[in-house]
């Protein structure tokens, strides 16, 4: 099944347009026009959909080289997921997450530590759970020890407390649901940096320090999105996973609420890229999401998707 | 109240109960001259009732103040904005791999709950008869009772979790009482 992957040959979206790029036969037979992924002009984002999340993730980073181009064999890899919520399409699905794992162990890392530990029930809710039960043990939790970092390029946010590992691993993934949320309607990639911090001082900050007075939770959101796009200057991923799995399209970021099924993952080097691709996932263009916007202009990355080059694959 | 009782009763209950507590301001004022919060942590917990075969799964936890926030993150500002006192929160599980998420939320008055609930619900999902009101949509079901919001969430949206999810329902209401 995996010999269509180690080809590691894939179809560049190379069309502004971005048409759509089916392969078929297999998890990534039928190929037209190959390319060398990880490899200059090869694709920074990889958007792999069908029913199985957890091998949409493998097809995904496969598209994009490999996990072993992001996670050097004996490496510590810091994965910030976004497990903070438990109800359907609010948190990462265990399935994206546990393929997460297994890609980092199978690279060699020598550490895996999670930000946040997943919520009760979690890993229950995935079949694969007992089978690969020794990834779950793999991934420890980290102790939440913070450490101030300057922000001297920030703009709304000159510092931020953040988990000292997001300074101290070798390799940081960014691994996220793109959703609804009602602050900023659509989060994914950069907001999940967020998650690297404690709600007070620094979250707290990016929702009412512009205006410290205000009744309202999301009373500016220049200032939020302004606030996240500084703080992803303080580490770029290495690498997102964006899971649009099942994913709320409506009472985010907590819900429940109403729920779509893209059934797709997608992967890419590069955090700005994954939101202004995953936006479509929300019927949303990237421009009415200000924080990609801004992250672009600080040099986090690009929302220009043709340049960024992307790969779309369909996978059963 | 009938809370009030069951603070007696859970007393016991405290010492093995997982209370969040997160001192510091909220970013916006509270209302006020509403109703006295009816119960502390300990009473508050007993609301997490079951009805077979649902059997709680792990402790129930009790978010008081800020800690909402580390609960639902953003989704704090809703509550926060109307009210917020505390907030439950437990899993379900019915032995045959379904599982339901029930989160309580107590707001300082009555009319906290009414916006809340309106926000949440709108007029969309199904008029269900519990409570004070009460809408069923395909895997959630938000209520209220007097001060109270409950949302019971689940995993799946199969008739087995639903069934479930309008059984505890109704007994969470009950344990709760309301305005009725």
């Amino acid at each position: 099944m995996t010999d269509g992957i180690t080809r590691r040959r894939f179809i560049t979206d190379s069309a502004a347009a971005g048409a759509a790029v089916t392969v078929g036969g297999g998890l990534l037979g039928g190929l037209t026009s190959p390319l060398v992924a990880g490899e200059p002009g090869g694709p920074g984002l990889a958007a792999v959909s069908g029913p199985d999340g957890f091998l949409n993730t493998i097809a995904a980073v496969e598209a994009l080289g490999g996990m072993a181009r992001f996670v050097p064999k004996g490496s510590r890899v810091l994965v910030n997921a976004n497990t903070a919520f438990k109800h359907r399409g609010s948190i990462v699905s265990p399935e994206v997450l546990l393929a997460t794992l297994d890609l980092c162990v199978k690279a060699g890392a020598a550490e895996i530590w999670l930000v946040k530990g997943a919520p009760d029930g979690y890993w229950g809710r995935t079949p694969r759970a007992a089978d690969h039960q020794r990834l779950v043990d793999a991934a420890r939790v980290s102790e939440r020890e913070l450490e101030v970092v300057r922000i001297p390029a920030g703009v709304a946010l000159k510092e931020a407390h953040v988990d000292r590992r997001l300074l101290s691993a070798d390799v940081l993934l960014n691994v996220t649901i793109a959703k609804h949320h009602k602050g900023c309607s659509f989060t994914g990639a950069l907001k999940n940096a967020m998650g690297a911090c404690p709600h007070d001082p620094t979250c707290r900050y990016f929702h009412v320090g512009a205006n410290p007075d205000s009744t309202d939770w999301y009373p500016n959101l220049e200032h939020m999105s302004q606030c996240i796009a500084d703080l992803n200057l303080v580490r770029r991923p290495d690498l997102c996973i964006l899971d649009a799995g099942v994913i709320l399209t409506s009472n985010g970021p907590s819900g429940p609420g109403e729920l779509a099924s893209p059934n797709a993952v997608v992967a890419s080097v590069d955090p700005v890229a994954a939101d202004a691709y995953g936006t479509r996932y929300l019927g949303l263009e990237p421009a009415a999401v200000p924080m990609i916007g801004k992250s672009e202009k600080h040099g986090v990355g690009r929302a220009d998707l043709a340049a960024v080059g992307v790969l779309e694959s369909r996978l059963g | 109240m009938a809370v009030h009782m069951r603070a007696l009763k859970t007393a016991l209950v405290i010492a093995s109960l997982g209370v969040v507590v997160q001192c510091g301001g909220v970013p916006g004022p509270r209302e006020t001259g509403g109703e006295t919060p009816a119960a502390g942590p300990a009473g508050f917990v007993a609301a997490a009732v079951t009805v077979d075969p649902w059997r709680l799964d792990g402790e129930p936890q009790v978010h008081v103040g800020d800690a909402l926030f580390e609960l639902i993150n953003g989704g704090a500002e809703l509550y926060h904005r109307h009210g917020f006192v505390q907030a439950l929160s437990a899993e379900y599980a019915d032995g045959d791999g379904r599982s339901i998420a029930l989160e309580i939320f107590e707001m300082s008055n009555v009319e906290g709950a009414r916006r809340v609930f309106a926000e949440k619900a709108g007029g969309s999902g199904e008029a269900v008869d519990l409570g004070d009101e009460a809408r069923l949509e395909s895997y959630y079901m938000n209520l209220r009772t007097g001060p109270y919001l409950v949302t019971l969430t689940g995993f799946e949206g199969d008739p087995g979790t639903t069934e479930g999810i309008v059984a505890l329902a109704g007994a969470v209401a009950a344990e709760l009482g309301g305005e009725r």
